[in-house]
């Protein structure tokens, strides 16, 4: 399953790396937009294939962040 | 002696009206994903209330013994019916017949509708489907010909006999120009007020107006679709005043009906469009659930209902709702569900303007309209389509007397180049203004910031009452802007000009506090965020006398900024 960004952001920070088991609404990264920070949920239970971005990264929205694989 | 045959000629005129374009034309529209008008009709309304008017509205050819001989049908189905049981006024284009073209049959019977719905006081719903004027309408040539070749050509009725005429017609030089509707019929009483008398001819004024667009609309159908209070369309419909052919000789671009005017088009990016719907039976529910809100006309209040939910419920989760760090953006909708009754919210106009959040809910029963800044969106700021929104918003609670309900959370109205080349002043002012003027209940809870002008939207004037929690923080500009601009000489004759910034920054953010300087936001409690909704529901009850004595239109003078 493909996480999206809802916004146009930066990359803030990434708090999980590709093999983790991620728990619904688990906090997967923070983009960062007009100086708030964003938080990014996990939308479902399970494990983290690939991510897509690096912190730094500017990010449209739409755009695909990482990619979960059902639990 | 009795009119038995002529009756029987009425129901086999109206057995073909039933059949529209014919099976193939019903097939194509069905190969295309749509339905058509009468099914749309029997999804929209409460089953077996659809009253046809204009039945027999086209035109009908007579033999000599006063037998039906064809029948050129009008491209809309128009009638009354009632949805939850409250009687509405509906037209539906009907794109089988002449791909819903309007013809010089069709505007006299629709106007007739609208008219219905003024006087009878109902909502009116527009069921879109179809194009606007056809040149071929006005050429006598093609009238001649025998109608527009482009044209399928009529159905034969098999077992009824009589073909139905599909073919284009019109009045040669005549235009379908769009008409006020003059509701002549509905003089004022003496008792109707000033703002009655004034209201008369605007339907906006006076009923709920709601558009569904589900296939191509242009045209004056496609005018339509932003003359309303609630509009839709679903994710395979399309509607521009001009289609591609137009674009293409008035433009030189190649562009596609979907480029032009699909769902992105018209409900993210213009925003004409409110609500985008999966399917057309889920754009149907979502009129039915918009109108739920509304009162029948703006003579009631908003249709109270026995509320499923504890009044003074105070949900746990809202201590804990806004962030410490004054950074990290929420989701602003958990904190309205945890306040409305539950089950009952509403969103409007989701992906346009997006740092305000606008919704339909009940408290307590009443019917409200929520304001909510979005901090995830432009960090919360009045972008200029998020005014828009706000405007068009206050006057839609107003003009129908729901209370409004705002969560505030705003660092002020967005600055940069693109917002200033949008028009964001004039925006600004048009937001502020719709907020002054509205007379409803307001209620305003400052969650967080509430910074510079736009503030207002925090209404302090009329029937308004204000609380903030304790996370709330306010003044004239965020202390992070305004600090570098006022003290920009002393910042930089410092020998660390970052660190003295960052010091006055943070002196100035601990003054911002509601608890340091409630002077500054004005609430007239600071409250637990616990009890907001018992606080609403206080103040919604009290005040409800008072908006049920100021019912009718409202009487708005001169113009907006």
């Amino acid at each position: 399953m493909e996480v999206k960004s809802e916004i146009n952001a930066i990359v803030s920070k990434i708090e999980v790396s590709p093999g983790a088991e991620v728990a619904a609404d688990d906090v997967l990264m923070i983009l960062e937009s007009m100086k708030m920070e964003v938080p990014v949920t996990a939308p479902v239970a399970g494990r983290v294939r690939t991510i897509a971005v690096v912190v730094g990264a500017s990010v449209e929205e739409d755009e695909v962040l990482m990619e979960i694989d059902l639990s | 002696m009795s009119w038995t045959p002529e009756i029987e000629q009425l129901e086999r005129l109206r057995r073909l009206r039933k059949r529209m374009g014919g099976a193939e034309s019903i097939a194509r529209q069905h190969a295309q994903g749509r339905l058509t008008v009468r099914e749309r009709v029997d999804l929209l309304v409460d089953a077996d209330s659809f009253q046809e008017t204009s039945t027999f509205a086209g035109a009908a050819k007579w033999d000599e013994e006063g037998r039906l001989e064809s029948f050129r049908p009008m491209a809309y189905v128009t009638g009354q019916a009632n949805i939850d049981g409250r009687p509405v006024i509906l037209e539906g284009g009907d794109f089988t017949i002449r791909g819903g073209a309007a013809d010089s049959g069709t505007p006299y019977p629709r106007v007739e509708v609208a008219w219905l719905a003024g006087e009878l006081r109902v909502p009116f719903i527009r069921l879109l489907d179809g194009a606007g004027g056809s040149v071929r309408n006005y050429d006598p040539e093609a009238r001649k010909a025998g109608g527009d070749p482009t044209m399928p050509p009529g159905h034969a009725a098999a077992d009824e006999g009589p073909l139905v005429d599909v073919q284009r017609t019109g009045t040669p030089g005549s235009f379908d120009l769009p008409k006020r509707h003059d509701f002549s019929a509905v003089a004022p009483t003496v008792e109707d007020h000033l703002a009655t008398r004034m209201a008369k001819g605007n339907l906006l004024a006076q009923v709920p107006v709601v558009a569904a667009v589900l296939g191509s609309v242009a045209g004056l159908p496609a005018v339509h679709v932003g003359d309303c209070h609630f509009s839709i369309m679903t994710k395979t419909a399309e509607t521009f005043v001009g289609g591609p052919p137009m674009v293409s000789q008035a433009l030189g671009l190649t562009v596609t009906k979907q480029q032009l005017g699909d769902w992105t088009v018209q409900a993210k990016t213009s925003g004409v469009v409110h609500n985008v719907a999966e399917s057309e039976a889920d754009a149907f529910a979502q009129i039915r659930r918009f109108l739920s809100y509304l009162p029948s006309n703006v003579w009631q209040l908003p249709p109270w209902a026995e509320p499923q939910d504890d009044a003074n419920r105070r949900d746990e989760s809202l201590v804990s709702a806004i962030p410490k760090r004054r950074t990290a953006a929420y989701e602003v909708r958990k904190i309205i569900e945890a306040v409305v009754d539950q089950g009952s919210m509403f969103e409007i106009s989701s992906l346009y303007g997006r740092a305000m959040v606008t919704m339909l809910a009940r408290i307590d029963g009443f019917p409200v309209a929520v304001l909510a800044n979005d901090c995830r969106r432009d960090g919360g700021a009045m972008t200029p389509a998020a005014c828009i929104k706000t405007e068009r918003f206050v006057d839609l609670a107003d003009t129908f007397h729901l209370p409004i309900v705002y969560f505030a959370d705003v660092p002020g109205f967005m600055v940069g180049p693109e917002s200033e080349a949008a028009g964001i002043i004039r925006f600004a002012n048009r937001a502020s203004a719709a907020v002054r003027e509205a007379t409803v209940p307001y209620i305003s809870i400052v969650t967080r910031r509430m910074y510079g002008v736009a503030s207002v939207v925090a209404k302090g004037d009329g029937m308004s009452v204000r609380y903030a929690w304790p996370s709330a923080e306010s003044g004239s500009l965020v202390a992070q802007g305004g600090v570098m601009a006022a003290y920009r000489r002393e910042i930089e004759a410092a020998a660390d000009p970052v660190a003295r910034r960052l010091e006055i920054e943070d002196r100035f953010q601990r003054m911002a506090s509601v608890l340091r300087q409630p002077g500054l936001a004005r609430p007239m409690e600071i409250i637990d965020p616990r009890d907001t909704r018992p606080a609403i529901v206080d103040y919604l009850r009290k005040s409800h006398a008072v908006n049920a004595t100021r019912l009718g239109p409202k009487l708005r003078v001169g113009m907006r900024p």
